[in-house]
């Protein structure tokens, strides 16, 4: 069946499931293994997944549109936008035509007016996203999505810290020890804003 | 595993780890080396998960002594290794400014898990060890940032891959917290060997086996 996922779904899924919205890319890993077949709580990840990456392939899209960036900075920030498409395609590739497709998103007043409200809006996202990945490894029933999701969550910090780095105007900012995990209600918490 | 390389955590001795113990643990026994941080880590991080990462880490050994002590251990020998690295690359003087500083908080970032692992092992967790670096490995900031990543994109595979192996649930949370700590370092080490020009990053960093793990890391065992 196809699958429109509303922000009203999308939240209630976060909130109920135990499920982090931005164990995202998750299924990009079931796309190489057992995915369907998993507990039907691996699969609203899968499709709360799709959404968030969606999000993200949004504001790279739009970061990259403003022409604030060029030379490496721009380069990175295609890059990023590359992984999570990749998350995406892998994602919808399993969902089929359960994935959330055709979805609109808001933002704050100013937040692509300039490279540092951009790289600000960045952290937090990415700060949202990698927490909740780390949860997600902890409440994904799959070891195998697990193991994604700590992958994902990974490549999520690498984009964090060079957000905290763009948004310190180039300057390198350290990193906690142990990143902080998110429960899903708190990465919902954090990405409902940019819902529409 | 030979019997000496799967240390009882009620015996309460002293273990030395020496390189052929811990390459031998590596290549046979389906642990990284670098898991490192994660008994570590499960005592650290207590106070972002509902004070339960301490005591999980604390019941796994319990539960299950002989995986997670020799996880414990590596992981020490792991943190051990680039607090070595850290301090030499800091010493070394090519590194001002946001980079040093970065230097020295990647340096604390491995200490806190070593820290935190040794407290886990107590008398067993291992100390004293000594490494070698090729030659020209400090050399100059390329050099070191070189071996950086090589280290660093080792750590990163290894704890992707420990998520999996791993048996207690919440040390595969706290192997992809460590994990997603090195992939930052991993990041920066990229970029300042690239001059300082950011550097991009796999959608899905690679995975890592024991063997490949080991291998990377062999040639800085002293």
């Amino acid at each position: 069946m196809t699958m429109e996922t509303s922000r009203g779904e999308f939240l209630s899924l976060g909130m109920k499931g135990g499920l982090a919205l931005v164990a995202g890319g998750s299924l990009l890993g079931v796309a190489a293994g057992p995915a369907l077949g998993q507990a039907s709580g691996d699969v609203a990840i899968a499709k709360l997944a799709a959404t968030a990456e969606l999000l993200a392939i949004d504001v790279y899209g739009r970061a990259i549109g403003t022409g604030l960036f060029d030379g490496d900075v721009l380069a990175y920030m295609e890059a990023a936008r590359q992984n999570e498409q990749d998350h995406y395609d892998a994602l919808a590739g399993v969902l089929g035509n359960a994935a959330p497709k055709d979805l609109t998103f808001k933002y704050p007043a100013g937040t692509f007016a300039s490279a540092k409200s951009i790289a600000a809006t960045g952290v937090a996202l990415e700060t949202a996203f990698v927490g909740a990945y780390l949860g997600a490894v902890e409440a994904l029933e799959s070891n195998d999505l697990k193991a994604v999701a700590g992958q994902i969550g990974a490549n999520e910090a690498q984009h964090l810290t060079t957000f905290k780095r763009l948004d310190a105007g180039g300057t390198l900012v350290p990193n906690p020890s142990f990143p902080e995990s998110l429960t899903a209600k708190q990465a919902t918490a954090a990405v409902t804003p940019f819902l529409a | 595993m030979s019997e000496h390389m799967n240390p009882d955590p009620t015996e309460g001795r002293t273990v030395e780890t020496n390189r052929a113990q811990f390459l031998g643990r590596g290549a046979k026994g389906g642990l990284v080396l670098a898991v490192g941080g994660l008994a570590l880590a499960a005592a650290a991080c207590g106070d972002d998960d509902s004070g339960t990462a301490s005591s999980t880490a604390m019941s796994t050994a319990a539960a299950e002594p002989v995986d997670d002590i020799a996880i414990a251990t590596l992981a020490a020998t792991a943190e051990l290794l680039a607090i070595d690295f850290y301090g030499m690359g800091i010493d070394s003087g090519f590194f001002t400014g946001d980079q040093l500083a970065y230097m020295k908080a990647a340096q604390k970032n491995e200490q806190d898990h070593y820290d935190a692992l040794a407290e886990v092992l107590g008398a067993d967790a291992p100390k004293d060890l000594t490494f070698t670096y090729p030659e020209g490995t400090f050399a100059s900031a390329k050099s070191i940032a070189t071996t950086g990543t090589a280290l660093e994109t080792a750590f990163v595979g290894a704890y992707m891959g420990a998520i999996s192996a791993l048996s207690d649930n919440g040390l595969k949370k706290v192997a992809a917290q460590i994990g997603a700590n090195e992939a930052q370092h991993l990041t920066v080490l990229k970029s300042l060997g690239a001059g300082g020009s950011l550097v991009p990053n796999p959608s899905l960093p690679e995975v890592l086996t024991a063997a490949e793990a080991t291998a990377a890391v062999t040639p800085f065992l002293g």
